[in-house]
């Protein structure tokens, strides 16, 4: 099975994902109309776009053979973490106020790295909410409150 | 002395709020120029909700402030760590890492200071004389020379960076399509909206550049280098001081260099970090058999420090005349004018003169801000070097998520960047440079109306494309340039050593 071994994996997914969009665009492309020369429609641009990116993913597929990559070493943690933060905060800022928000991305956040020191999260928090609340309520004039949905 | 006359009055446009945001701009700049892992795309993509609430001069002086900013703080860590703090700066650890291993770091930053003062000096006063006369020029383009102009811009953009031409042609193309994501402006027709209301409008570029640069970024910093870094050493204002001898040996590199950062800041595509390492290629060919370059050579510090700020300034030359970006930070100048309700272009210098030259104004002020603040201060942000990531990266993400929201007042806005950023940290994990993507998607809508336009008018004549000598110099250059990457892309498996 030493062929198997000879792919480069990163290049391998990064076609698959650039073909597989220019099919998306495609396809999605075949509901409008492609117009005439002198009066193009809104389906010629999409079309053009996929037939390059295409070519583009399938030259990438092809340059995958003959060298060696074990692909990208995802880092989970850090992904997992920060993504839970702004979801979070998405869904508290409208509902509980800027200062709840702000402590809930921080704290959630920091645990995207390791080493987490509780007090110097908090103390973090509470200066990072001072701060924001000062630009954005105060400088800002925005229609947030600190506690609360919006004003 | 029109050009005087019209920069008096940009100076006089200038109200005490445009001045403090300039400084504000400079300021943060430099500071997260000096910081590994955060550069000015991702900083001004975050706070480009910001602007919003700006007076359009006001904000883009800030954003070009944080810009020709960053370029300053840049060589910073470069020269104390060996660790380039923006992309631009990546040539000045070459030569500053070793001038400050044998104890001379202070003359490094000193000149170094010196060097993108003046690079940006010369840069502005190339702006000041030939934007004017462009932007008349510009004036008789038609849309079948902007296609053109387009086209050349984004293919230049790619052919000028070195490898991964396959992955910077795909970005680009993603980022048109994303570009025309919402509703058509000439057919009314909605595309690739999958039917949601949110997406009837596209994406906005504020939510699409804060994910692409400023969440995936931080996703992709922590626990990597920047978390860990620790600054050496203490910079006294008194060590600072130069010997005569770097003095004289700095001098004509950073001429050289203001000229080779300039023309390749006005090319399209090109920008401070190729400006930077032409003008090292440059000292080296000067300076060979005279010069022992690696081993801190003031002459290959001081050259590539005055060309990528050269390069940074003058990449406004034809963003501001022609509307065509240069790059991935300058298509955020434009969206951000283009928020603002104005349309970059030739008219820019006429309609909105007040913008334009005070913008220059600003530019002037900027710089000297720079060298007072770099000079005198030079201790203070040798010490930045030290704040940990841990508080930084918290902090990032609060401001990013705030910002968004206030723009809109929308949840789903936040939801869209935590999408954007994931769909960024996957690009980069698969070695993708997501900038050609915020190039493509700026000049996505723009390229698809111009060509439509320009066969409108001629009547379904592709013709109209090689009439005109603009277009078909422009298509010309394409060619030339598409031709020459073949040509290196069939000559690449040669230079990748076969593996044993």
């Amino acid at each position: 099975m030493q062929a198997s071994r000879q792919v480069d994996r990163t290049e391998f997914f990064s076609g698959l994902l650039v073909l597989g969009l220019a099919i998306l665009i495609f396809l999605d492309s075949l509901n409008y109309s492609l117009g005439r020369l002198s009066n193009i429609g809104p389906g010629a641009f999409p079309v053009a776009l996929a037939a390059i990116l295409g070519l583009t993913g399938g030259a990438l597929l092809v340059s995958a053979w003959g060298r060696f990559d074990p692909g990208p070493a995802v880092k989970w943690r850090a992904l997992v973490f920060v993504s839970l933060s702004i979801l979070f905060f998405a869904f508290a800022i409208g509902s509980l106020g800027l200062i709840p928000s702000t402590f809930g991305i921080v704290l959630i956040s920091r645990f995207a790295e390791p080493g987490y020191r509780p007090l110097h999260v908090l103390a973090l928090a509470i200066g990072l909410s001072a701060l924001c609340w000062l630009l954005f309520v105060w400088g800002l004039n925005l229609p947030l409150s600190a506690f609360g949905g919006l004003v | 002395m029109e050009v005087i006359a019209a920069l008096i009055s940009g100076f006089q446009s200038l109200t005490p709020t445009t001045l403090f945001y300039c400084f504000a701009g400079v300021t943060l700049g430099t500071f997260i120029g000096v910081l590994p892992g955060i550069g000015p795309l991702a900083t001004i993509s975050m706070l480009l909700p910001l602007t919003f609430h700006l007076d359009p001069t006001t904000a883009i002086v800030m954003i070009a402030g944080i810009y020709y900013g960053s370029q300053y703080g840049g060589s910073t860590a470069a020269i104390l760590l060996n660790v380039p703090g923006t992309a631009g700066s990546a040539v000045s650890c070459l030569e500053g890492y070793p001038m400050s291993k044998k104890g001379r770091a202070g003359p490094a930053l000193f000149i170094t200071s010196i060097a993108s003062f003046l690079g940006g000096c010369f840069a502005i006063v190339v702006l000041m004389l030939f934007a004017p006369p462009l932007g008349k020029l510009a004036m008789s383009l038609s849309s079948a020379d902007y296609f053109a102009l387009m086209l050349f811009g984004i293919v230049a953009s790619i052919a000028l960076v070195e490898g991964a031409v396959l992955k910077g042609i795909a970005m680009l193309v993603i980022g048109l399509a994303l570009g025309l994501m919402g509703t058509d402006v000439i057919s009314g027709q909605q595309r690739f909206t999958l039917g949601i209301p949110y997406l009837f409008d596209g994406v906005s570029l504020v939510i699409v550049a804060m994910g692409l640069f400023g969440v995936s970024e931080v996703i992709a910093s922590i626990g990597g280098e920047a978390s860990k870094r620790l600054a050496s050493q203490r910079i006294t204002l008194h060590s600072l001081v130069p010997s005569r001898d770097e003095v004289k040996r700095s001098g004509m590199p950073m001429l050289r260099g203001s000229i080779v950062g300039t023309l390749v800041g006005i090319l399209p595509g090109a920008g401070s970090t190729v400006g930077a390492f032409m003008s090292y290629t440059t000292e080296r060919r000067v300076g060979r058999g005279k010069i022992r370059f690696g081993e801190g050579a003031i002459e290959g510090l001081a050259g590539p420090e005055s060309a990528n700020n050269a390069a940074s300034q003058a990449e406004f030359i034809p963003t501001l005349t022609l509307g065509i970006p240069g790059g991935a930070t300058m298509a955020l100048v434009l969206g951000a004018l283009m928020i603002h309700g104005i349309t970059p272009g030739p008219q820019l210098i006429t309609e909105n003169a007040h913008i334009f030259w005070g913008l220059i104004a600003s530019f002037w002020i900027g710089n000297i801000l720079l060298l007072v603040l770099n000079l005198p201060l030079v201790g203070v942000w040798v010490s930045i070097l030290k704040i940990p990531y841990p508080i930084l990266y918290p902090s990032i993400l609060a401001f990013a998520c705030l910002g968004v929201f206030s723009v809109n007042n929308s949840f789903a806005d936040i939801v869209m960047v935590l999408i954007c950023g994931v769909a960024g940290y996957v690009l980069m994990l698969l070695r993708f440079n997501p900038a050609p993507l915020l190039l493509g998607y700026v000049l996505g809508p723009l390229m698809e109306e111009n060509f439509r336009r320009a066969l409108l008018i001629s009547g379904g004549d592709m013709g109209v494309f090689l009439n005109r000598p603009v277009s078909s110099i422009s298509l010309g250059l394409c060619s030339l340039l598409l031709l020459l990457m073949l040509f290196r892309a069939l000559r690449a498996p040669e230079r990748i050593a076969p593996p044993p």
